[in-house]
């Protein structure tokens, strides 16, 4: 039995081998939430922004990709963030999950998602260059919650800045990025604050100039040669974690793939 | 400055982060004695036969509940930060964030010494008489309770009672656990005290001055306050989430100042009023009979057999196609209440099929809520499919109301007289026609039916 996290009404988990003899006090959704979630299907994502390709048009898809991602590609930014996966289409409940959780202090709603990111950051370790072996001794070591002194991937949450971080108490990024409880470099700073990206317009966005992030020294090690993680709440144009990669590129990363939670 | 924020802080209890003044200010006045500084979460720890544990209490709503708090570190203090999820939505409490209370002296109310109320309407004997018990009640700080059926004029009583007490410099509010009802009442009111300072607060609501002497408000506003009122007058007190919320319980009790008197207005009062009342501790009047003087509809039960196996295949029940079809050649509006969200999409789709009526579905979570009810309301559509949403404050004439799967749980006994109460409220057709469809009688049916009988018996029908 557990209260859930959104509506706050009593649910009961399916019943198996594990809750059966465990007294720990699982946190989620009750499965009247969780249907309003969309949850992306993975073969039927976007090969570059794993957006959901069921939800577009026939005519802004071209092999696998959306036509923005195409965009991306051609542009000079080619290459920087190869892929990102995403969770969840971005959707009204989603949109008022995220403004509870970002922007009203609700830290706990994160941890819902718990179960579901650690399976998706699986997903990223199947999909990576690394051997079978690598893998499932990685995957293996992951499920039994053992740390693993050669991480395949250098996760790295997207920063705020220092006044924001003041005001809101805490990054939702990291807040995501510690779901799954492997070692966080926050690598990158955000120097100054251009406003709030969820207030700008599509075009706007697009046109941001200035890099507002940039790495901090401390981590050009820990980067160079290293496959990067990077972790946001969420995937609306690209450009934010884009940015954070172009300012990653300076350390020499092998490449850069992102995990978001939502897109949209 | 001072001034503004004895006006805005005098009783109230506010986050530091909400208020509009600067912080070197707050602090002047905190070293002065006059406004007071309080940590949102406090921590207490109690000994278990298994060891210590932590208790955390939300200063603000109360809340102990271990599971609605949480701890995550905080940038802001540099430690592990507790919030309380339970009244979030008024804007996060946690252990680093401050709540302002006024302690110093009290602003100035503005006194009402002519006679206010401009409201020309005439109460029934029996309205007169639960005014005046009501008046008297508050009068000498008691609690007082006003149990009358559904469309017995709860409100218009009340004006009375309120002039005489705002006359001798009381402060009141009228809470309700129900925003719509806040939004109805809130013009009535003005347009009955058009001199008094009122008003009215719920969520998202701009209309909020201070110190005023009469303060409409949902009874998740009353959190807010901090011994602000002499009066509170609870109405609809049985109403969802009122009943169940403990957290509400306290909003109330510590609006209140330390000498101070409720009053609860009902149609189905909770049993912990209930037995006060009937044994002589609570104050109180019943009033059986409607404003127009006629019965309440007394509730027919019809047999409808296993609906729910029916409903799978979208087969409907004979006899409440029967009586569907025989009522809507009455031409009258008609609820049909169902218990769940699902059944009440198969159902609506099932009577979409098989009834050429124009009808419409409303839930919790319609966002086209208010414009379907208008739609109800004006005739457009004559029969409505509903949760128990509606199950008060709405009045459409000449209604008909159908219950389907009066046994299900969620009807109790308050549920299945508010509903019932749903028909015959008009002078035009006063009797109105209530009927449960039912797969085997309910104990809560049986009470809610021995319930209206009572009540008429006491009107003397």
């Amino acid at each position: 039995m557990s209260l859930c996290l959104w509506c706050q009404s009593i649910y009961a988990h399916p019943l198996d081998f594990r809750h059966l003899f465990s007294v720990s006090n699982q946190v989620g959704y009750c499965p009247q939430c969780l249907v309003k979630l969309e949850q992306i299907p993975a073969h039927q994502s976007c090969r570059l922004c794993g957006r959901d390709l069921t939800k577009l048009d026939a005519i802004y898809i071209k092999d696998g990709t959306c036509l923005d991602c195409k965009k991306w590609e051609e542009g000079p930014s080619h290459g920087l963030l190869e892929k990102n996966y995403a969770l969840y289409s971005y959707n009204d409940f989603m949109k008022e999950i995220m403004s509870a959780f970002k922007f009203r202090g609700d830290v706990l709603l994160a941890e819902g998602f718990k179960p579901i990111v650690q399976m998706l950051y699986k997903r990223v370790i199947k999909e990576s260059s690394l051997t079978w072996f690598e893998k499932a001794r990685y995957l293996f070591f992951y499920q039994m919650g053992w740390q693993f002194k050669e991480y395949p991937y250098v996760i790295v949450p997207l920063p705020l800045s220092q006044k924001r971080l003041k005001e809101r108490g805490y990054n939702q990024s990291v807040v995501l990025a510690e779901l799954l409880q492997q070692r966080i470099i926050p690598a990158i700073r955000r120097s100054e604050d251009g406003g709030k990206q969820s207030k700008k317009g599509r075009a706007e966005r697009l046109n941001t100039i200035q890099n507002p992030f940039r790495l901090d020294s401390d981590y050009t090690d820990a980067i160079y040669g290293q496959c990067v993680l990077l972790i946001d709440d969420i995937y609306t144009t690209g450009t934010t974690l884009r940015l954070a990669a172009a300012a990653l590129k300076v350390a020499k990363p092998k490449h850069v793939i992102s995990l978001t939670l939502c897109h949209g | 400055m001072t001034n503004e924020i004895q006006n805005l802080l005098y009783g109230k209890k506010l986050l530091l982060d909400e208020m509009p003044f600067s912080i070197q200010e707050l602090d002047r006045l905190c070293q002065n004695g006059l406004i007071e500084m309080a940590q949102g979460i406090v921590q207490s720890e109690i000994k278990r036969p298994w060891g210590k544990q932590t208790i955390h209490r939300c200063r603000r709503c109360g809340n102990t509940d271990q599971r609605l708090f949480h701890s995550y570190r905080c940038e802001k203090c540099h430690q592990d930060c507790t919030y309380c999820r339970k009244c979030f939505n008024m804007g996060v409490v946690k252990s680093c964030s401050k709540l302002v209370t006024w302690v110093g002296p009290p602003p100035k109310f503005l006194e009402y010494k002519m006679p206010i109320c401009e409201w020309t309407g005439h109460l029934s004997p029996r309205q007169a008489q639960a005014s005046e018990g009501l008046t008297k009640a508050l009068m000498s700080y008691e609690d007082y309770l006003i149990w009358a059926v559904c469309g017995a004029g709860k409100t218009e009583l009340l004006f009375p009672a309120i002039e005489k007490l705002l006359q001798d410099g009381r402060i009141m509010a009228i809470a309700t656990p129900r925003t719509d009802v806040v939004r109805e009442l809130y013009p009535r009111l003005n347009k009955a005290f058009p001199r008094v300072r009122m008003s009215a607060h719920y969520s998202g609501s701009q209309d909020t001055q201070d110190s005023s002497s009469l303060v409409l408000t949902t009874t998740h506003q009353l959190l807010r306050f901090y011994r602000y009122f002499d009066h509170i007058i609870i109405d609809e007190i049985d109403a969802f989430p009122f009943h169940h919320d403990a957290m509400l319980h306290y909003a109330v009790h510590q609006a209140c100042r330390l000498k101070s008197s409720r009053a609860y207005l009902s149609a189905t009062p909770p049993d912990d009023l209930k037995t006060p009342f009937l044994k002589n501790r609570l104050q109180g009047t019943r009033i059986p009979i409607r404003f127009h003087g006629h019965p309440l509809p007394v509730p027919k039960c019809i047999w409808i057999g296993n609906w729910k196996r029916g409903l799978k295949k979208s087969r409907l029940p004979s006899s409440f196609l029967k009586w569907l079809i025989k009522t809507s050649q009455l031409n009258c509006p008609i609820f049909i209440f169902v218990p769940s969200v699902t059944i009440l999409k198969n159902l609506f789709h099932a009577l979409k099929e098989q009834v050429d009526l124009s009808m419409d579905h409303v839930h919790a979570e319609d966002p086209n809520r208010h414009e379907k009810i208008t739609c109800f309301r004006q005739g457009k559509t004559q029969a409505l499919v509903t949760t128990t949403i509606l199950e008060r404050g709405v009045t459409v004439s000449r209604s008909r109301v159908a219950i389907f799967g009066s046994e299900d749980a969620i009807f109790d006994e308050a549920a299945l007289v508010q509903m019932a109460g749903r028909a015959g409220r008009s002078l035009e057709d006063p009797k109105g026609e209530v009927v449960f469809f039912h797969y085997g009688k309910t104990l809560e049916m049986m009470k809610a039916i021995n319930h209206i009988k009572s009540m008429n018996r006491e009107g003397g029908f």
